[in-house]
């Protein structure tokens, strides 16, 4: 071999002419198309994503509308106005009662028995009072009830003939399919043909001759194939009949007139009014002869009375309001979007009026993620900071796989160990005597905000964990070496130079865990109790101890019943916007948190 | 199988007339907005050595990359006017196969760049990417270009280990090696010694001698001596501009150009 | 630089005592102790799984796994208790709440009345622990099968007898279905996020646009997976009308990959040293050529472990299989009673994360339920596990191997 072989050789150059493969490109430009096209794909379609979702959505708006319509309309919503009154007398006698199991509890720790407490309590005096009060309200529920029925019956009209307009819809698209002459029977056409077909030989409401050719007629169907013109006859004139059957099962219903049956009596329903104010007075002038013998008692007795003496004022307001109702003021679209983000309640499939408003959802997944951070970010900023400043290396090593294993922990895994573990020791430990002096204990529920947030605590730990120990490690060692250079403790420099420098890291890791625990789904679907209303902040710290329900949760347990196109599946569209919008805001604006900080380092 | 490279000193001027390869007519380029160099005409010799000397950030790797169109990878990088001619063909007709192209024309970075693989393999991925699979051919070449590089006898004991056990100046040679093993006519070599000590500095310009013989060289240095050692003709750029190209000696020891004068006898740059 | 503990010298070096030192230690005990919180607290879930899973997946016979569970279909589990004994625990166990509500009462006033009543519950204890084990010795469990088997059943006289759904048999079909839905997701979502990756950092002109994209990828990594899980069940399942099925499961789970495997493959491909690129094409490799021989192979480690674990996080999630894919029950494994082959496609299968799901929200938890509750969380834990666990250790091989 000799180095003569690496000499080039003095031909004239090679590169003076492109190779041409395919359409005028070379292999280098196709398989750049190539790329180019699956990077289309993979963009095209996660954006679709986002286009699916509010193409979905965006229809609840024009819906819901309709149905607030309807809700008004058919006086479902006067009837609504109606039971208020109803609702304040049910929670004063609620009040009532409390104040009679109180009493009865404070008897029985004055160690009487339980004939003496009978007597106490069933006493002519008290029993007038208690169960008196009760009864006080038969007429105004009785009265409710029945225009309560007669609004639903409207509606219940009003959705058959929605209904039946639809079918009758589909009639007329299918005649006009079948007149034309190169109409196809399909499969599922072929079937329904032929029930009718047999329908109608049975109920003998054919021709003889036709009665006959109708069983050849049925072996002579094929789908996919254009029908014959006798066929196509007999087909259309069964449609026909079907139409007209429809139309004559719609009964169109007028509101102003329907709603009589609701609006009527206002004049009886006034006077059922003042019965019961002076029914409820004249019992709670009983209730002094009541001995009651407590001071707590009594000031809540007194309490009862104030709270009645409310009701009371309140009653000529009412008046009004029902006096002024009107059926037909406009529902504007705003007001179906803004029930939507303001509702109070989510209340689906129900047999009067369907509600769908998001707070109490809301208020659910971030009293749950509050008490998630407020454990996820000391333990997991503290855990960054104790590996990647104070430990040992072995024991950073060991912890920090150890912890980013944890967020592989699948969340129904998780889910499950706080049904079957976290819920019950939390119920074992507050049931516990020694500690029944920590307020609400025992707890009422073993699946509540506490149990759902521990747990995903759990899962936000490795989140924050591993973004904020990032952050604290792309602190330039020269800053350390700085600090530690001119006498101050290493726990002074972590606290004071490295950790604020650090601080949008960990920022941002938080937020970003915020991100998690709020997208989070099987673990508040299996272990935050499930209970549709918003947490009642009255109860103080309670407020941690009531089951709620979460955005992510109601639409893991609705989706699977709704039927598509409906109010309901648009509804959880729409909530399903609310969660990716909320995730990309926090998304975004933790990138941004970096960002700032990083351009004011430089 | 011993090869002995004639070492020519560059006293021994060629007797023929030289005969230009790379012909460059008013070029302007620039980076996006910026501009980087500003009409440049040179042409360059047939197996001699062309230095390009200058100031940091005055366009000499910019036109060092024009030759084989790598400015092609930075999307903002664009001809404004003027032309390349090697071997009288205008290298930025859309005819020109860039691939072909880079196979003509070699390159050698400043920072030495072998790729994570063995020794061998290295060098063979030239050949590799031609569709050589013939393992005596590829074996040949391997060793030629080795030698060719001075590198042979230092590595041949661990062709098989990975190139990124090599010392820095055994990297930069295993580049040349790599490079000529495509068969370049000419070669373009970026700062090859920057990062090298003074004793594989030395190798390498010994090695550079040696290929003068067989191939075009382009060398951009920042080291005056080195240019002075090994190149028969020397440019000057200045701020995106070519100030002076003359031969070698007549730079160094009679530059008409005052700049050049300072810039030789490092009273600024 | 040894300090000498026994010369009680002080210079100007020495060790001084101060409530600065104090605040530290204290400090970094509290640090300390978080860490270890988390490590605890996260052990005890590991263990508790582990433990109790593992007596339903192992056996302390001959093969050591119950294939059993491992491969049955899960069906309806009867169980016939000991009527007898069943009376006995029960009247034993109401004993035991009697007494020790009268303890209760004395506890305060009559001390050792108290005590006796405290040994006599003990007494008691030690018997309901007595007849309980009589009773697991004695009772009778069936899965579906082996009671439909039965000749004669036990009759009611002699036992008390109870169902309890979904806890008898194995988990076999969601086994498979977890693996079909993993492995066609993770084909899909490599496939495309690969190629979109090498688009993205190879070919594609850097600017705005490209710029805005990634940003956009980026931020739909972090989206909730319901969300995910709504939109495959809007567009597959309904509009597409694909059905629960197979390929709505894949498309659903691929596009919540697509995001991560997009990013981490675009950043390992950007790691690459530009050197790498130049080199290859200074040689005259095609622009394909350097991306084959030089970006891919070194690259592809670094895709790989963002890739597994992005894997592991799909293979563990429910929310989007729960209305795409997965089916409560399933008698009938994949393959089987196929009419044509597309239907493969487009039936839906069990899979483990839902199968929990269900086992933990629609049984009640008692001994019978536990075993296939607590199995099915461990073998799922265990699959999960070993996709992060290979991730972990090949991200710190890979990191060691290429360090440019
Ligand atoms: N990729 C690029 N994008 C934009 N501008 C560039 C780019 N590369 C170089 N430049 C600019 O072009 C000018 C010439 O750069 P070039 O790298 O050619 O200088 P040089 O003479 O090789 O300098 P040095 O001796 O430091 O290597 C410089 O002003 C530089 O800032
Ligand atoms: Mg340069």
């Amino acid at each position: 071999m000799s180095t003569e072989d690496l000499q080039p050789k003095d031909t004239s150059p090679e590169f003076s002419k492109r190779r041409v493969v395919l359409f005028g490109k070379d292999t280098d430009s196709i398989i750049k198309g190539f790329f180019g096209c699956t990077a289309t794909v993979a963009i095209v379609v996660l954006f679709l994503i986002t286009l699916f979702l509010i193409k979905e959505g965006s229809g609840f708006v024009g819906q819901y509308q309709t149905s607030l319509k309807q809700y008004r309309l058919s006086g479902l919503e006067y009837v609504d106005i109606l039971k208020e009154r109803r609702e304040d007398h049910t929670a004063l006698m609620q009040y009532l009662s409390d104040i009679k199991a109180e009493w009865i509890n404070l008897l029985k720790k004055e160690g009487l028995t339980q004939q003496a407490i009978f007597k106490k309590v069933m006493s002519p005096e008290s029993k007038a009072v208690f169960l008196g009060y009760s009864r006080t309200s038969s007429d105004l529920r009785r009265f409710i009830k029945d225009k309560m029925d007669a609004a639903i019956e409207i509606r219940d009209q009003q959705i058959t003939n929605d209904n039946l307009q639809e079918t009758l819809n589909n009639y007329a698209k299918k005649i006009t399919e079948v007149e034309d002459y190169s109409f196809k029977l399909s499969e599922e056409d072929r079937a329904e043909f032929i029930l009718k077909l047999k329908e109608k030989v049975r109920a003998q409401s054919f021709d003889a001759d036709k009665l006959e050719t109708s069983k050849g007629l049925i072996e002579g169907l094929k789908s996919g194939v254009a029908l014959d013109t006798k066929s196509r006859e007999i087909y259309l004139s069964l449609l026909r009949d079907e139409f007209l059957a429809t139309e004559n099962r719609i009964q169109p219903v007028i509101f102003e007139k329907s709603i009589l049956k609701v609006t009527n009596e206002q004049q009886r329903y006034f006077e059922i009014l003042n019965t019961l104010e002076a029914d409820m007075k004249a019992i709670l002038l009983k209730s002094d002869s009541i001995e009651l013998d407590n001071n707590n008692l009594e000031s809540r007795m007194e309490r009862f009375k104030e709270l009645n003496a409310l009701f009371f004022t309140s009653i000529p307001e009412h008046k009004t309001q029902i006096k002024e109702w009107d059926q037909n003021a406009a529902v504007p679209l705003s007001k179906s979007l803004s029930s939507f983000l303001t509702g109070k309640d989510w209340i689906t499939a129900s047999d009067q009026q369907d509600w769908y408003g998001i707070l109490p959802l809301l208020c659910g997944s971030l009293i749950i993620s509050f008490v998630a951070l407020c454990i996820a970010v000391p333990l997991g900023v503290g855990a960054a900071i104790y590996t990647n400043q104070i430990s040992s290396p072995l024991e950073q090593n060991l912890i920090k796989p150890y912890i980013e294993f944890i967020s592989a922990v699948p969340s129904v895994v998780i889910g499950f160990f706080g049904v079957v573990v976290l819920g019950e020791a939390m119920r074992g430990l507050s049931q516990l005597e020694f500690l029944a002096w920590v307020p609400f204990f025992p707890i009422q529920e073993r699946l509540n905000t506490l149990t759902a947030g521990c747990l995903l605590a759990l899962m936000a730990i490795p989140t924050i964990y591993t973004l904020a120990e990032d952050a604290i490690n792309n602190i330039p060692k020269h800053l350390k070496e700085a600090s530690l250079a001119i006498g101050a403790t290493p726990l002074q420099t972590t606290f004071r130079v490295i950790v604020p420098s650090a601080l949008s890291g960990i920022i941002s890791a938080i937020m970003l865990g915020f991100g998690r625990v709020i997208g989070e789904t099987m673990v508040v679907l299996l272990c935050a109790g499930n209970r549709i209303k918003i947490p009642e902040f009255s109860d103080g710290l309670g407020v941690f101890f009531q089951p709620v329900h979460t955005m992510t949760g109601i639409i893991a347990q609705e989706m699977g019943e709704v039927v598509r196109g409906s109010v309901h599946y648009r509804a959880l569209f729409m909530v399903g916007i609310v969660l990716f919008i909320a995730s990309l805001i926090i998304n975004v604006s933790a990138q941004y948190v970096v960002k700032k900080y990083n351009k004011m380092d430089s | 199988m011993n090869v002995n490279f004639d070492i020519q000193g560059k006293q021994a001027e060629p007797s023929k007339p030289p005969k230009p390869v790379i012909k460059t007519k008013n070029l302007d380029f620039a980076y996006g907005d910026s501009q980087a160099l500003f009409n440049i005409s040179m042409d360059i010799f047939k197996k001699e050595v062309t230095a390009f000397i200058g100031p940091s950030g005055c366009g000499k790797s910019t036109l060092l990359r024009c030759f084989n169109r790598m400015n092609d990878l930075i999307d903002i990088a664009q001809i404004k006017s003027g032309s390349i001619r090697i071997s009288d063909i205008d290298i930025y007709n859309k005819d020109v196969d860039v691939i072909e192209l880079r196979k003509h024309v070699g390159m050698v970075f400043q920072k030495s760049n072998p790729f994570p693989k063995s020794i061998y393999e290295n060098i063979a991925y030239g050949m590799r990417i031609q569709g050589v699979k013939n393992r005596s051919e590829l074996d040949e070449t391997v060793e030629s270009s080795l030698r060719g590089a001075a590198l042979w006898d230092e590595v041949k004991d661990r062709l098989n280990k990975s190139a990124l056990g090599l010392s820095g100046g055994q990297q930069q040679r295993l580049c040349i090696a790599r490079a000529l093993a495509v068969k370049p006519k000419i070669i373009l070599m970026d700062e090859p010694c920057s990062a090298l000590d003074p004793v594989a500095t030395a190798k390498v310009e010994e090695l550079i001698h040696k290929l003068k013989k067989h191939y075009t060289i382009v060398v951009v240095t920042h080291n005056m001596q080195q240019a002075a050692r090994v190149s028969d003709r020397t440019a000057f750029f200045y701020l995106g501009r070519l100030v002076e190209y003359e031969t070698t000696e007549q730079i160094f020891m009679n530059p008409k150009n005052s700049k050049t004068e300072a810039y030789v006898s490092g009273r600024f740059g | 630089m040894k300090s000498d503990t026994n010369k009680q010298t002080t210079h100007l070096f020495s060790q001084r005592f101060s409530r600065n030192k104090v605040m530290e230690l204290s400090i970094t005990g509290i640090l300390r102790f978080f860490t270890y919180l988390v490590i605890v607290l996260a052990g005890y879930l590991f263990l508790d799984i582990t433990y109790n899973g593992s007596k339903a997946v192992f056996t302390k016979e001959a093969p050591f796994v119950n294939f059993q569970f491992l491969t049955e279909k899960p069906q309806t589990l009867h169980v016939f208790e000991p009527a007898d004994i069943d009376t006995q625990l029960k009247s034993a166990k109401a004993e035991i709440l009697t007494k020790s509500i009268k303890r209760r009462a004395l506890s305060n006033s009559n001390y050792e009345a108290a005590e006796a009543f405290t040994l006599a519950i003990k007494d008691l204890n030690k018997e309901v622990k007595e007849l309980d084990d009589l009773r697991k010795e004695r009772r009778l469990m069936f899965s579906d099968t082996e009671y439909r088997a039965l000749a004669t059943t036990p009759s009611t006289k002699d036992f008390v007898y109870s169902t309890y759904a979904y806890s008898g048999g194995g988990i076999g079909p969601a086994i498979i279905g977890t693996i079909l839905l993993v492995f066609g997701s993770i084909l899909i979502a490599l496939t495309l996020g690969v190629l979109c990756a090498v688009y993205l950092s190879e070919y594609s002109k850097p600017g705005k646009v490209l710029q805005s994209i990634r940003l956009s990828i980026l931020n739909l990594s972090g989206v909730p997976s319901i969300v995910f899980g709504l939109f495959g069940f809007g567009l597959f399942v309904l509009y597409l009308d694909w059905g629960v099925s197979l390929m709505a499961g894949w498309f659903t789970l691929a596009l919540m990959a697509l995001p991560v495997i997009i990013t981490a493959s675009e950043e390992s491909m950007r790691a690459i040293p530009k050197g790498f690129r130049e080199g290859s094409l200074a040689l005259g490799a095609s622009k394909w050529t350097c991306i084959r021989t030089n970006v891919l192979p070194y690259a592809m480690p670094g895709i790989l472990t963002s890739s597994i674990m992005g894997i592991a996080r799909v293979a563990g999630e429910t929310a989007p299989i729960m209305f795409t894919a997965a089916f409560a029950l399933r008698d009938r494994l994949p393959w089987e009673g196929l009419e044509n082959s597309t239907d493969f496609f487009f039936q839906g299968v069990m899979a483990l994360p839902y199968h929990i799901y269900v086992v933990s929200s629609k049984i009640p938890q008692n001994e019978y339920t536990q075993n296939m509750q607590y199995g099915t969380a461990f073998v799922f834990l265990l699959i999960v596990g070993l996709f992060a666990l290979s991730s972990i250790i090949l991200r710190v091989k890979v990191r060691k191997k290429y360090d440019w």
